[in-house]
């Protein structure tokens, strides 16, 4: 199988299967435009990702190789967060900083199940919680000025829970 | 998206010049030359995040949870109203069903908020729960419009249904001192001719003592079914503040005793309608009671907000005829004593006109003189049932009232438990037929006094001989703009 060389931000390579490497379709692109062929052995630099994050980000691309291509959003079909399987949930128990930089890597590589899956991690972190919860779990100031939050409260347009 | 595209761009034409670069094998160095520098900020915060990835992880959220995390700081605030994440929510629950309608009302509002250039990624979300709003109060007032003669008020059956057509529930919040809320769903309403009473229990959550407010609000679902005109299970709801009460427990019980008993419970009555049951074993709440009076309910259950009750528009000032009467003719009263069931004594007074004689800073109506009488053909009694307990307090009551106006306005409503005291208590009040009362039922509010005295005969009946309603001259200056005094 062919190999490719991905380098990360902090000068680490990584050595993958090219099939591993192309779910990211930042790198796939880039291969296709760049006419990249297996005698071509120099490391693909990702300037944007650390080795921490990169070696993480192949170890689910890894196991997700033979994954159908994920579908196309349907912004009409109500979007599910349940589904995450056990070895994505197993995977993402992360501290919050690593998850975010997963989110960030996957974003600027382009890989729309990751990508997928640590939204969803997140949006679960959210989902449920009351506004002073979710700042907690966060770690999110409240900036909101006195008269501003009275005026959310207030104003007919904001729906609350219980 | 554009980030990730540029990105991209960015990472191509990098590799491009490697390429073409001959000194390439020395990517360590180049790459600190062009490396984005904002990429390789840790990120360690979520609202470091890209708007275009929050907006994907909000994407996952629904419309309870978009809500919310619109409160939680200002950068999610903007995000979580964007339109993106609106249209979906909009083109399902939004109340127009066809198609075109809607698009037509998109595209007017679209230009009508175009001018607050701030606001217009944020129209959908203003749009679809102003829609929302408007349906469901027109679904709910569309059932309330006949005036029920006797009362002046609107059907309360007509009431109860439109506020259950639109799936309006009845939340007591219990705010202790350190602020957090705990919320309580009644599960016990009661409607009446003039009033509903709404009662919650099993409420061992919290301590008396640790109770500073309570607000008794509705919850007014904001989603139906297109389809059915159901209410969405689970979807959001706005409330409605009804009622708030500063509970100073301690303060409060050392001065004030209850106005009834039984082996159990002790029941207090606090100001604005509030009655508290506590148990006599361990001083914790049995139960908690409101009853809340029939005017304007529809609207204060429907038009108020989280922060702020609905405030009826001020009626306009009217003029009254100068005279030693206070002008106050033509007046009616609908009086009932009732318990959390069922109604014990009910009695329509027309035609009434206030007395010359008036005690000090009131105009009086005389309802039942001395020696008209009516007989009371029912004990006044209060029972009381918990999941595990019930009982019978002797001599308490609820009382109801609404005085309405020669235009049939409504000028006083009240709806209090309150207790039937069996002595006269004739220093505080200048009633001078308090002295022949064996039983009598005061009730004493800002805009006015209420008082019923009762006789029982040597065979056991009880009559009501005598009834008499005062209105506060602060009262009638206020709404007529007279000063008498």
């Amino acid at each position: 199988m062919p190999q490719i060389k991905l380098q990360s931000s902090d000068g680490e390579s990584f050595e993958i299967d090219l099939e591993v490497a192309r779910q990211s379709v930042t790198i796939k692109t880039m291969l296709e435009d760049l006419g990249w062929d297996e005698s071509d052995d120099d490391p693909v630099p990702l300037p944007n990702v650390n080795a921490a994050i990169l070696k993480k980000v192949v170890q689910w691309a890894t196991f997700h190789k033979d994954d159908p291509p994920p579908p196309e959003d349907d912004e009409n079909k109500e979007k599910r967060t349940d589904d995450i399987c056990t070895w994505d949930a197993e995977f993402l128990k992360v501290d919050q900083g690593t998850l975010f930089e997963l989110i960030l890597a996957a974003n600027y590589l382009d890989i729309k199940g990751l990508l997928d899956v640590t939204c969803k991690t997140v949006a679960n972190m959210i989902k449920g919680k009351s506004p002073e919860e979710i700042r907690k779990t966060f770690n999110i100031k409240n900036d909101f000025t006195p008269a501003e939050e009275e005026q959310m409260m207030s104003c007919n347009c904001s729906a609350t829970m219980e | 998206m554009a980030k990730r595209t540029e990105h991209r761009q960015h990472l191509s034409s990098y590799l491009n010049q490697q390429k073409n670069n001959p000194g390439r094998k020395q990517v360590s160095v180049s790459n600190k030359v062009v490396r984005p520098k904002k990429f390789m900020k840790k990120v360690a915060s979520v609202i470091e995040l890209p708007d275009e990835i929050t907006l994907h992880i909000f994407s996952y959220l629904d419309v309870q949870d978009l809500l919310i995390v619109a409160q939680v700081c200002r950068s999610w605030h903007i995000l979580a109203n964007d339109n993106s994440l609106w249209r979906p929510i909009f083109e399902t629950y939004s109340p127009q069903n066809k198609d075109g309608e809607k698009k037509s009302a998109e595209k007017r509002d679209s230009k009508a908020s175009s001018s607050l250039v701030n606001h217009s990624s944020q129209y959908l979300k203003t749009l679809c729960i102003k829609s929302c709003v408007e349906f469901r109060n027109k679904k709910a007032y569309r059932l309330v419009k006949k005036i029920n003669p006797y009362t002046g008020l609107l059907q309360l059956k007509d009431v109860e249904k439109a506020l259950m057509s639109v799936g309006v529930y009845w939340q007591l919040v219990m705010i202790d001192s350190s602020g957090n809320e705990h919320y309580l769903y009644s599960r016990d309403i009661a409607w009446h001719l003039m009033s509903v009473s709404i009662r919650w229990f099993d409420l061992e959550i919290l301590s008396l003592r640790q109770i500073k407010q309570m607000k008794i609000f509705t919850c007014n679902p904001l989603f139906f079914d297109n389809l059915t005109g159901h209410v969405v299970q689970n979807g959001p709801y706005q409330r409605s503040l009804l009622q708030t009460y500063d509970i100073k427990w301690s303060a409060w019980v050392s001065t004030n005793k209850p106005i009834g008993s039984d082996d159990m419970i002790n029941i207090y009555a606090l100001p604005g309608g509030l009655s508290l049951a506590v148990w006599k074993d361990g001083g914790e709440l049995a139960f908690i009671c409101v009853s809340l009076h029939g005017e304007n309910l529809v609207s204060r259950c429907l038009k108020g907000n989280s922060i702020e009750p609905y405030i009826p528009s001020v009626p306009k000032k009217m003029f009254d005829d100068v005279d030693s009467a206070f002008g106050l003719h033509s007046y009616s009263c609908m009086i009932q004593l009732r318990t959390m069931r069922q109604g014990l004594w009910d009695q329509q007074f027309r035609n009434l006109d206030s007395s010359p004689e008036r005690g000090p800073g009131y105009a009086r109506f005389v309802l039942i003189k001395d020696g008209q009488r009516q007989i009371l053909d029912k004990d006044l009694v209060f029972p009381w049932k918990t999941d595990a307990f019930k009982g019978k307090v002797k001599n308490v009551t609820w009382l109801d009232v609404t005085m309405t106006d020669e235009k049939n306005k409504v000028f006083w409503a009240v709806s209090s438990l309150v207790k039937v005291s069996s002595h006269s208590i004739q220093q505080s009040f200048d009633f001078e037929y308090a002295d022949s009362c064996r039983n009598c039922i005061d009730y004493t509010d800002q805009t006015g006094k209420f008082h019923m005295g009762m006789d029982k005969t040597d065979d056991g009946d009880t009559y009501i001989t005598d009834l008499v309603l005062m209105l506060s001259l602060d009262a009638i200056n206020k709404r007529f703009g007279t000063s008498y005094s």
